[in-house]
C-alpha cells in the first residue's frame, strides 16, 4: 500500500485530501507545516507527498533544501495557487524530488489521477 | 599747221586765248614766236615752244620783260611744274620737275607722264577722272624717280580746255611731300606710341585704381569684421574680461560690469583679475591651466564689488599674436545662479521623486502580495469546498438522496461560479497593475481550440447548442500563453453559448491572415446592438444588466480576453446584428511576442504602469528557486 502524506496549513483542506486518499485506499498522514513534515518524514516515511507552496514558518525551498539530506525522499507533488513556467517547473523539478504540480482549486479527480499516476502500483 | 600738232600748241596759238593773255597782260607782249625743235633746255619756256612748232613770229614788244618775269618764276620755282599734252605726255617742266625726279630731258619729253607713277597710283588717278569732272584738281599720290624710288607728292591739276571745251592738255604742279609724309608718318607713329602709352598707362591705372578697391573693399570688410567682432564682445550676453599674463584686467564688456556691480570699467581696468573672486586660490589655478594648457572649462564663485558671492561657469581661453606668444587670457561668464538653484531644486525633487517612487513600490509590493494572499485565501477556501461536495456526489462518503444530490449540484455551480468571479477579479488586478504573468509555449492551435470546444461541450449541450470548429489546414505554430489564449477563446464561446438560442450552431474559425492568425467564434444568437459593441469590451460592462444577471458573469471576460490580446500585439472587435448573431474576432501575430510581458505594460488601456521586477510576489515559486 502506497503511503501518503499531505502537508497543508489549512485544516479543512487537509483533511478532506486526507479522507480523499484513504478513501482511495492509502495510507495517509498530515502534516500542518514545514517542521511538522519534516519531522512526520522521517517517522512515517511516505511515498507521496502533496506539500503546499505557501505555508507559515519554512518556505518550500527551505523544506527542499532540508529533504535533501533525508534518508527517507517521497515524490513531491506541490500544491499551488499559482501557475508555472517552463523554466520555473524545469528549477523546481531539478531540486529535489517533485515530481508534478496541481494548482488551487483543483477538481477532485485531476487530484486522484495526478496522485495515482505517481504512485506504486 | 603740222599734222600732229598737239591740241595745246593750237591751243596756245589761238589768237583768241592770246588776246586774253594780250589783255591780262596790259596788252604789253609781242608776238610769240614758236620754234619747231626740241628745247635747249626749259629755261627756253613754252614761249620757244609754241614758235618752235608752229614757225609763226611773235612779237615780244610789251611782253619781254614779263615773259622773262614768268620764265625766271617758272625757272625758279620750288615746286615742280609740268605740261602735258591732250594724250598726257609730258610737253614742258621746270628745273625742279628734273631734279625732283632726277630725271632730264630724255627722260620727260614726250613720254607719257604716266610712266611718272606707280602704276596702282595712276590708276587711281584714272579712276578719279581727273580730265572729265573739272579745271582744278588737288591730289597726294607718289612718283617714281628714275632710280625707281617712290617719293611722295601733292599734286594741284589744272585741266586746259580749248574754246569748244575740249581737254587739251593740263598742267600740273607737283611738290615733294616725302619729307613731310615721313614727318607725318613719324607723327604718327609717335602719335601711334603715344596712344599705346596712354592706353598702356590707362590700363595700368584702372588695374591699380581696381586693386585699391579691392584694397579699399578688404580694409572696409575687415574694419567692418572688427567692428562687429568688437560690438559682438560688447553686447555679449556673457561676461567677458580680457586679462594679461600678468593678471591685470585689460578689458570688461558692459555685462561684467552689470554682473559684478560695477559702474565703470574704470574701477576695475588694471587691477588683478583675483579681486573678483571668492575662492583665491581656485583663481589661480585657472590662470594655469589657461595660460599652460590653452584653455579652461569650469565654475568659479565670483565676488561683486558689494562683496556678494554667485556662482558663475566660466569659460577661458588664451589669445596668442603670430610667434604664438600669450598676449592675453580671454575669460567668458554666465551667471548659473539660477541655473544652480534649478539643479537644487531638480535635485531635491528628483529625491521626492525617488522616494515617492520606492513608496509606488513598496505599495506595488503590498498589492501583489494582497492579491496573492486574496487568491491564496479566497481559492484555498472553494477547494475544500469543491471537494466535498465531489465526494458526496462521487458517493464516496456513502448513498445519498436525489434531493441531496440536486442540492449539491446547486453548491458545486455556484461554487464554480464564484470560484470564476474570483479568478476573474484577479486576473483584471493583475491586468490592470501589470503583474498578469504570461507563460510562454509553443502551441498547436489545432489542438488548443480543440480542448476549448471539448472544455465548452458541457455547457453548450446543456443549452442544446452545437460546437462546430472550421481551422484552416496549415497553420504555423504559436508561441503563446496556451493558457491565456484558451482563456480569451473560452471566454467568447462562453458568451456565445450564453446568448445562442437553442438549436442553434456556434462555429470556432482560425486562418491565416497576412501576418496573423485570424480567430473567430460566431453564433447566431440574439446580437449585440451598434452602440453597445465597443462598450463590452470594458470592464464590468454588461450589454444588459437584468438579462446578464440571467446568464450569469460579472462583465470581466471581454476586459481580460482584451488586455490578453492586447498584450500579445493582437486586436479584438465584434460584428453583429440584431436577431442575427455576432461574430467576435481577434488576432495574434505570427512572429512571437517575446516581451509580452513588457509589451502588455505598455498597453494604454489599464493605465497602471509597474516595475518589472516587482510584478511578481514573494510568494511565487521563482522564490523558492532563485534565493
Amino acid at each position: 500500500m502506497n503511503k501518503i502524506l499531505i502537508v497543508d496549513d489549512e485544516q479543512d483542506l487537509r483533511e478532506m485530501i486526507n479522507l480523499m486518499m484513504a478513501k482511495e485506499g492509502y495510507e495517509t498522514e498530515m502534516a500542518q507545516d514545514g517542521i511538522d513534515f519534516l519531522k512526520k518524514n522521517d517517522n512515517f516515511q511516505p511515498d507521496i507527498v502533496t506539500l503546499d507552496v505557501m505555508m507559515p514558518g519554512l518556505t518550500t525551498k527551505d523544506i527542499l533544501e532540508e529533504l535533501k539530506d533525508k534518508y527517507n525522499k517521497p515524490k513531491i507533488i506541490l500544491l499551488t495557487v499559482v501557475r508555472f513556467s517552463d523554466e520555473e517547473k524545469e528549477k523546481l523539478f531539478k531540486m529535489g524530488n517533485v515530481v508534478d504540480y496541481i494548482t488551487k482549486p483543483f477538481d477532485f479527480d485531476e487530484l486522484v489521477t495526478t496522485i495515482k499516476d505517481n504512485s506504486f502500483d | 599747221m603740222n599734222k600732229g600738232e598737239p591740241e595745246i600748241v593750237k591751243f596756245l596759238r589761238d589768237e583768241e586765248r592770246l588776246g586774253k593773255l594780250h589783255s591780262k597782260l596790259q596788252s604789253n607782249c609781242k608776238e610769240l614766236e614758236i620754234l619747231d625743235k626740241p628745247l635747249e633746255n626749259t629755261s627756253d619756256d613754252m614761249i620757244n615752244v609754241i614758235k618752235n612748232d608752229t614757225g609763226r613770229k611773235i612779237e615780244y614788244s610789251e611782253l619781254d620783260g614779263l615773259e622773262e618775269k614768268y620764265k625766271t618764276i617758272f625757272e625758279t620755282s620750288a615746286v615742280a611744274i609740268t605740261l602735258t599734252d591732250e594724250n598726257e605726255r609730258i610737253i614742258l617742266w621746270n628745273k625742279y620737275t628734273e631734279n625732283l625726279l632726277g630725271m632730264n630731258k630724255n627722260d620727260l619729253y614726250m613720254k607719257p607722264v604716266e610712266l611718272l607713277y606707280p602704276p596702282e597710283e595712276w590708276r587711281r588717278i584714272r579712276s578719279e577722272n581727273v580730265r572729265q569732272k573739272g579745271m582744278q584738281h588737288h591730289l597726294e599720290t607718289k612718283m617714281i624717280r628714275k632710280n625707281n624710288e617712290l617719293i611722295d607728292v601733292d599734286i594741284s591739276l589744272s585741266v586746259l580746255k580749248n574754246h569748244k571745251g575740249r581737254v587739251i592738255g593740263s598742267v600740273g604742279v607737283v611738290r615733294d611731300i616725302t619729307q613731310r609724309k615721313m614727318m607725318e608718318l613719324e607723327l604718327q607713329i609717335a602719335h601711334e606710341k603715344l596712344e599705346q602709352r596712354v592706353k598702356e598707362r590707362t590700363a595700368e591705372i584702372l588695374k591699380s585704381n581696381e586693386l585699391l578697391k579691392q584694397e579699399i573693399n578688404e580694409r572696409k570688410k575687415a574694419e567692418w569684421n572688427l567692428k562687429i567682432k568688437d560690438s559682438a564682445i560688447a553686447s555679449s550676453i556673457n561676461a567677458i574680461v580680457f586679462v594679461d599674463p600678468t593678471g591685470a584686467v585689460t578689458y570688461v564688456n558692459p555685462s561684467f560690469l552689470n554682473m559684478w556691480g560695477y559702474d565703470s570699467e574704470e574701477e576695475i581696468l588694471g587691477k588683478p583679475a583675483v579681486n573678483f573672486w571668492h575662492r583665491k586660490g581656485r583663481y589661480t589655478e585657472v590662470m594655469n591651466a589657461t595660460f599652460n594648457k590653452s584653455g579652461w572649462v569650469g565654475e568659479l564663485v565670483a565676488e561683486k564689488r558689494d562683496g556678494a558671492l554667485f556662482d558663475a561657469q566660466l569659460s577661458a581661453n588664451v589669445v596668442k599674436d603670430e610667434e604664438n606668444n600669450p598676449i592675453c587670457m580671454m575669460a567668458s561668464f554666465i551667471d548659473i545662479t539660477a541655473r544652480k538653484k534649478a539643479e537644487e531644486k531638480l535635485r531635491k525633487s528628483q529625491m521626492r521623486i525617488e522616494q515617492q517612487n520606492i513608496q509606488l513600490k513598496k505599495l506595488d509590493k503590498l498589492k501583489s502580495n494582497f492579491l496573492n494572499i486574496t487568491s491564496h485565501e479566497l481559492r484555498t477556501p472553494m477547494c475544500s469546498m469543491k471537494g466535498y461536495v465531489q465526494m458526496l456526489l462521487k458517493k464516496t462518503l456513502g448513498d445519498i438522496t436525489e434531493e441531496q444530490k440536486r442540492g449539491l449540484m446547486v453548491i458545486l455551480r455556484n461554487v464554480d461560479r464564484l470560484d470564476n468571479l474570483i479568478r476573474d477579479i484577479l486576473d483584471i488586478s493583475r491586468l490592470e497593475s501589470g503583474t498578469m504573468k504570461f507563460i510562454t509555449e509553443i502551441t498547436d492551435i489545432h489542438k488548443m481550440i480543440g480542448e476549448v470546444a471539448e472544455t465548452m461541450r458541457l455547457s453548450a449541450d446543456l443549452k442544446h447548442v452545437q460546437i462546430n470548429e472550421e481551422i484552416e489546414g496549415k497553420l504555423p505554430k504559436l508561441i503563446i500563453d496556451q493558457e491565456r489564449i484558451k482563456q480569451v477563446l473560452i471566454n467568447l464561446v462562453n458568451n456565445a453559448i450564453k446568448f445562442s438560442s437553442d438549436g442553434t450552431v456556434i462555429v470556432i474559425k482560425a486562418k491565416k491572415e497576412e501576418e496573423n492568425i485570424l480567430f473567430e467564434v460566431q453564433d447566431f444568437g440574439r446580437g449585440i446592438p451598434r452602440d453597445k459593441q465597443k462598450k463590452i469590451f470594458e470592464t464590468f460592462y454588461q450589454v444588459d444588466y437584468n438579462m446578464d444577471r440571467t446568464f450569469g458573469g460579472a462583465g470581466l471576460g471581454l476586459a481580460i480576453s482584451r488586455g490578453i490580446v492586447l498584450a500579445y500585439g493582437g486586436s479584438i472587435w465584434v460584428e453583429s446584428k440584431l436577431g442575427k448573431g455576432s461574430t467576435f474576432r481577434f488576432t495574434l501575430p505570427v512572429k512571437s511576442v517575446k516581451d509580452v510581458e513588457d509589451r502588455f505594460r505598455e498597453v494604454d488601456v489599464f493605465m497602471v504602469e509597474t516595475d518589472s521586477e516587482e510584478k511578481e510576489n514573494n510568494l511565487r515559486m521563482e522564490e523558492y528557486v532563485n534565493n
